[in-house]
């Protein structure tokens, strides 16, 4: 069987939190993420650390440019420790606006760019704990001079895991570049990890030296099982919806040439201020079917085996967005049903 | 008066929760984590699970190092794990730290943590409500909209402390925060003359009430019959503060001047050495710290309950292991409900 991931979820309600962990890690898959947008991606992994004991634990993804790394780097080196070296730091550069507006952040730049820096920067620092040698990192974005600094702890395995969220070509290229692996996006479809992901994350491993054996790709595939494929086509519809009203997204989505449909939604979308059923409206089931694994538990094994061919792990997700908690929780028993190694 | 514990900042992590347990056992009222070595939210986050009733807190997180809306979902979150027992204990950390080694902007400390307070508040009361914030200072311009906190949050308000020792932090404690916590060089005497006056005027310009404000001083205490030791074993923890420059015209207030300038000067040629730690005369560990019988280290704790609302004891970070567990236990022994 293959290696799966899967997200601990919303909760912040410390046992069902420790709750998901344990069914992810009973369920045999071998990863636990955790996200930025309503918590932090990082206070909730050292709660369930202390009650997992094989399951890496990682953050997919935290911004990289809201903290400055050596506040990153603190953080890891801590989840290292409590997870006794099951953690995993996945960096994502986040939309500009949510830098700009949300955080403050004053030099977005160049997102690949900032990134890779970001990530050679919180390498370096780590580096320079383990050695005890002063740390001197000059570049674009950062400029950091430690002197005088020894750190907590080395890192449990001699190396903190560092990956990178990555769409486009430019991001994957720079996690080909300097990442430990890559985290996949709900929206890379098959076509596009052979035509893009792939393609693109080789031309960053050759450039910089390293073999595709260097790397982790982890796709992140989004599975609805039911017998009902009419209706699972309905439940799933919130995913490209949602991540056709951001901007960023654009050009991946007219690539798969759902232009039009993309402009009626987000037409729908400007209108009503928010979601609604009238922004879902114009996806259709094989714009669904481009995105998202619909079909019985034959059909989903199939079909995740095929990202399988190209990618090392797959983290998994079940419909969420615009449907009721019950119908959520159901498809989430399926998945694990069937995925369950 | 309420009484908090630090954490154990060099044990590992298993220590660190057993020692926070012991602390709700034995009745304290807040453990606290500090931001040096460790992330001042990941030891929290374990403890918030494996504790109750006691209060967690940092004391304190670097205030610059993130963005506000970064400090304000792991407050959010530890708040939530914890069921509203944290407690946010910000500082501004020193200009060298936060320009060289975390590369951000320090500026003009006072002025810069009030607009972090407020934003990070911000964040934890209205935006999380779904509220839009929006805040053009000189240190942050921000503009949330359209975010919200989606996880149930047991309390509306998060209280908020600042790490202050100077008249301007703690005027601008006064005007914002929900407390102050010093550094232990802050004596009885720098608390009360030069601390209260200010925090008062920031409480009184801002139209708050004394009341509402948690004074929490840090103490380091050693209970022992061997005084002589007690004031041995306390030496490197002064000398470690006396070689900052930043703490040089609290030693001078305090008389200590030329011995704080001695050492520094030892420290900068030789780096920490026994030397320096030979260098801090027995009046000057007297000054700082409270050495002496349970009944002595008592009756003086005590005193500072007419000042101060709460205690945090400072446990000696440089001594021997063996004396430093030892002098644990006897805080535990002395302060134990």
């Amino acid at each position: 069987m293959g290696r799966y991931g899967y997200a601990l979820g919303d909760t912040m309600e410390p046992e069902a939190l420790i709750a998901k962990a344990r069914k992810i890690e009973d369920a045999g898959f071998d990863a636990a993420w955790s996200n930025e947008l309503f918590t932090s991606p990082f206070v909730p992994l050292a709660t369930v650390a202390p009650h997992t004991s094989k399951i890496r634990l990682g953050s997919s993804i935290a911004y990289g440019f809201t903290r400055s790394p050596l506040e990153t780097v603190i953080t890891s080196l801590d989840l290292d420790a409590i997870t006794n070296g099951r953690f995993v730091l996945g960096l994502g550069s986040g939309v500009r606006r949510l830098n700009e507006m949300w955080h403050s952040v004053p030099n977005y730049g160049r997102p690949a760019t900032h990134l890779k820096e970001c990530v050679r920067a919180v390498r370096a620092i780590i580096d320079g704990v383990s050695s005890g040698e002063p740390v001197r990192f000059e570049g674009e974005y950062y400029d950091i001079d430690m002197r005088g600094w020894e750190g907590p702890h080395t890192p449990i395995n001699g190396r903190v895991p560092i990956y990178m969220a990555a769409v486009r070509d430019g991001m994957l290229r720079a996690a080909g570049d300097v990442a430990d692996g890559v985290l996949g996006f709900p929206m890379w479809s098959l076509p596009w990890v052979k035509e893009m992901v792939i393609p693109n994350i080789s031309k960053g491993l050759s450039r910089s030296g390293r073999d595709r054996k260097d790397i982790e790709i982890r796709a992140a595939v989004t599975v609805a099982i039911t017998n009902d494929k009419k209706q699972g086509y309905r439940d799933a519809r919130g995913i490209p919806g949602f991540y056709t009203t951001i901007r960023t997204y654009q050009p991946l989505v007219n690539w798969h040439g759902y232009e039009k449909e993309a402009d009626q939604i987000r037409e729908a979308f400007v209108k009503l201020q928010g979601f609604g059923d009238e922004v879902l409206e114009p996806i259709h089931d094989e714009m669904v079917d481009t995105f998202v694994v619909v079909g019985n538990a034959d059909e989903a094994r199939a079909r995740v085996a095929e990202f399988e061919e190209y990618c090392d792990a797959v983290d998994l997700e079940v419909p969420h967005n615009f449907i009721p908690d019950d119908v959520h929780e159901e498809y989430e028993r399926r998945l694990f049903e069937v995925f369950a190694n | 008066m309420k009484y908090y514990l630090g954490l154990n900042i060099d044990a590992d992590f298993e220590d660190q929760i057993a020692l926070a347990v012991r602390a709700e056992d034995a009745g304290f009222d807040g453990i606290w984590s500090t931001h040096y070595y460790n992330s001042p939210f990941i030891p929290l986050a374990a403890i918030a699970r494996e504790t109750k009733s006691i209060g967690i807190g940092t004391n304190i997180a670097y205030a610059f190092t993130r963005s506000p809306m970064e400090t304000a979902l792991s407050a959010l979150d530890l708040d939530s794990l914890s069921g509203g027992r944290f407690t946010l204990g910000l500082a501004p950390a020193f200009r060298t730290i936060n320009e060289r080694w975390y590369g951000v902007t320090h500026g003009r400390p006072a002025p810069h943590m009030k607009e972090c307070i407020q934003l990070t508040r911000a964040v934890i009361e209205e935006a999380s409500k779904g509220k839009p914030v929006r805040f053009k200072g000189d240190y942050y311009d921000m503009n949330i909209d359209g975010w919200h906190r989606a996880q149930e949050m047991p309390r509306d308000h998060i209280p908020i402390y600042v790490g202050a020792m100077q008249e301007g932090m703690c005027r601008m404690a006064g005007d914002v925060a929900d407390g102050l916590m010093p550094h232990s060089i802050c004596s009885p005497a720098w608390i009360k003359e030069v601390m209260l006056p200010n925090v008062n005027k920031g409480l009184a310009r801002s139209g708050r009430k004394r009341e509402h404000f948690d004074f929490c001083a840090c103490v380091s205490v050693a209970i022992t019959n061997d005084r002589k030791q007690g004031i041995q074993d306390y030496k490197d923890t002064i000398a470690f503060s006396a070689v900052t420059r930043l703490y040089q015209p609290i030693f001078e207030w305090h008389g200590f001047g030329r011995e704080a300038a001695n050492i520094r000067d030892l420290f900068l040629k030789n780096g920490y050495s026994q030397e320096i730690i030979e260098a801090v005369p027995d009046e000057m560990v007297e000054a700082f710290a409270v050495v002496g019988s349970v009944d002595e280290v008592r009756r003086r704790v005590a005193e500072y309950g007419e000042f101060v609302d709460s205690i945090q004891f400072a446990q000696n970070s440089y001594g021997s292991a063996v004396s430093k567990d030892q002098y644990l236990d006897a805080v535990f022994d002395a302060f134990s409900i």
